[in-house]
């Protein structure tokens, strides 16, 4: 009754109070987020005594000689492990397509005994459940006697284990969404099967393809188990790894430590505006593996 | 005619899935087994003595498995209350503003866990933020990852805010992708909106959040990284969760064949986990 008298003022109010709220709410979850990294590129940018101060200072007279620091070879060769990560995620990623696209499209065109894709997938699902830290240990033996330890070879083999599943899922998926009206009419027109999936599918799934290689650049790009146990020196090394080896070695040198994390933070940011509307699609497509 | 495409087909499909499986057999198949024999033999013979450590000598192996427990159940928890109320918060807003806050939101979930190890190492040392902060609070100065009654909160806090937005995108897709016209019919019926949300939204986005609880489940067994950096497991095996100690078995103390037993313990319990919920939730809710 209430609710039809007073025509509307108190629900007006409680409605752009609610407003009000969500917005603020939205800013918190934004500093709640954001705070902590610019924090990391503030401290990576600072004095020793300026990141001591408290209250902290907020503008500062910014300085780069942690950067610099850090390539030259002072705590790791802090550049030879930037080479090798990016040469490892190029290899990783392409070798992963290389290989599960064929495999996404057979599985997609039932082109296979339903009784070997039910095996096929259920191995893709059980390799991705298994804890990298876990598969390191055998690999460790296993590239020892075969030389692949301490080899970026040996490192795109490794990473297969966590990147292939994904691109096989992915992809499976992204070739389901295309018609399949549009296989057979090319099958009536004399192509075979491959020449469909060279000419047809893959040209339509290409920004499929593409959100599902990044998303695959950015898992290797952030891996530490399998990098930490199957690389030693520089030959090999990769940038999480030099991190980690900072970190134990000089727990107290913040801002140095603070220009890795940021060196190995904006690559990953650039990723990220890269697919960024293609995000949410890409981890709904974890639904349907 | 159609026969004979048909076996062609096959034959075609077996040759497009081949490299995938055997590169698949390679990297799984062949290294489990080789741990399997790693982990159950001792210079060719059985060796049986390593389960008598592991179940009645071997204290830090339960005090990691019951870490490992409360470190995956606490994290998840909080990051799918967390997930879902940025989600329901980020809802229904479009626009370029929204894209943008959504891609800042997402930030957390795409850095390396060895990277926000150290974000949040920077942000708990003494005279970081945190304390700061806290001590504007009259709360004090306190070590948080130095302090064994703290370190297992402070790692499980530091989980909590990387992986929320993977929860958060996850939900976000599901909201997204819903039917309309249940809502709307409740919203004219007169519902409120905790209503609405209680009785209509939660219920269709249960496959969502399973879905979504099951990928963080598996995902928390194998958190290693970031305690690597900030604890390395301490202080006093606080923060010894089984990924941690099979790796300082297997590559500190250089005992290969107990590291082995424990990675399979690890990959047994996720694997366990995974079937068991696979067979009773998600093929109930999804």
């Amino acid at each position: 009754m209430d609710r039809v008298a007073g025509p509307g003022f108190t629900r007006r109010w409680r409605r752009s109070f609610l407003w009000g709220l969500g917005r603020i709410a939205i800013v918190l979850v934004l500093l709640y987020t954001l705070i902590p990294i610019l924090w990391v590129v503030a401290i990576s940018f600072r004095n020793p005594v300026q990141t001591m101060t408290i209250p902290p200072e907020i503008l500062v007279q910014p300085t780069f000689r942690h950067y610099q620091a850090l390539f030259s070879g002072v705590w790791g060769d802090f550049t030879a492990y930037y080479i090798n990560t990016i040469i490892v995620c190029a290899l990783a990623v392409l070798l992963s397509l290389a290989v599960g696209m064929p495999a996404a499209f057979g599985l997609s065109r039932d082109m296979v005994h339903r009784r070997w894709s039910t095996i096929f997938l259920g191995a893709m699902t059980i390799i991705y459940a298994i804890p990298p830290i876990s598969l390191a240990i055998p690999f460790y033996d296993i590239f020892s006697d075969l030389g692949l330890f301490d080899t970026k070879t040996g490192l795109v083999l490794a990473y297969q284990s966590r990147v292939l599943p994904f691109v096989v899922w992915m992809m499976k998926t992204f070739f389901d969404e295309i018609p399949r009206e549009l296989d057979d009419a090319g099958m009536v027109d004399g192509l075979t099967r491959v020449q469909v999936a060279r000419r047809i599918v893959l040209p339509l799934s290409a920004p499929g393809a593409f959100a599902t290689a990044v998303f695959c650049l950015i898992l290797v790009w952030n891996d530490l188990p399998l990098a930490l146990v199957l690389t030693d020196t520089p030959r090999a090394k990769t940038l999480t790894v030099g991190i980690v080896s900072f970190v134990q070695e000089n727990v107290t040198l913040w801002n140095p430590m603070s220009a890795a994390a940021v060196v190995a933070l904006v690559p990953i940011v650039f990723f990220v505006l890269l697919i960024q509307r293609r995000l949410v699609q890409g981890f709904g497509t974890g639904l349907k593996g | 005619m159609v026969a004979s495409r048909e076996k062609g087909s096959q034959r075609t499909g077996i040759l497009l899935l081949l490299p995938a499986g055997i590169l698949i057999s390679a990297l799984m198949v062949y290294p489990v087994g080789h741990m399997v024999g790693m982990a159950a033999l001792q210079d060719g013979k059985f060796a049986a003595s390593r389960w008598g450590i592991l179940l009645y000598r071997d204290g830090v192996f339960w005090k990691a498995l019951w870490n490992t427990l409360i470190f995956v159940v606490t994290s998840v928890t909080g990051e799918m209350i967390a997930g879902l109320l940025f989600a329901l918060l980020l809802w229904e807003r479009q626009g370029a503003l929204a894209n943008t806050i959504r891609g800042i939101i997402l930030l957390p979930s795409m850095l390396s866990p060895a990277v926000v190890g150290i974000v949040w190492l920077l942000l708990f040392y003494p005279f970081g933020l945190v304390n700061w902060g806290a001590t504007l609070l009259g709360i004090g100065r306190l070590q948080y990852l130095a302090d064994s009654r703290l370190a297992m909160a402070s790692i499980v806090f530091v989980d909590i805010w990387q992986w929320t937005p993977f929860v958060f995108i996850f939900i976000l897709a599901g909201l997204t992708g819903m039917p309309v016209e249940p809502r709307e019919a409740a919203r004219v019926d007169g519902a409120s909106a905790w209503q609405l949300f209680w009785h209509i939204t939660l219920p269709l986005l249960r496959p969502t959040l399973a879905v979504a609880l099951m990928f963080r489940v598996i995902d928390a067994f194998r958190a290693f990284d970031k305690i690597l950096i900030m604890t390395n497991g301490g202080p006093a095996e606080a923060t010894t969760i089984l990924s941690i100690y099979l790796y300082k078995v297997s590559f500190h103390y250089q005992n290969w064949g107990y590291g082995a037993l424990l990675a399979l313990i690890l990959i047994a319990v996720t694997l366990v986990f995974q079937w068991t919920y696979d067979t009773f939730v998600i093929r109930k809710v999804a």
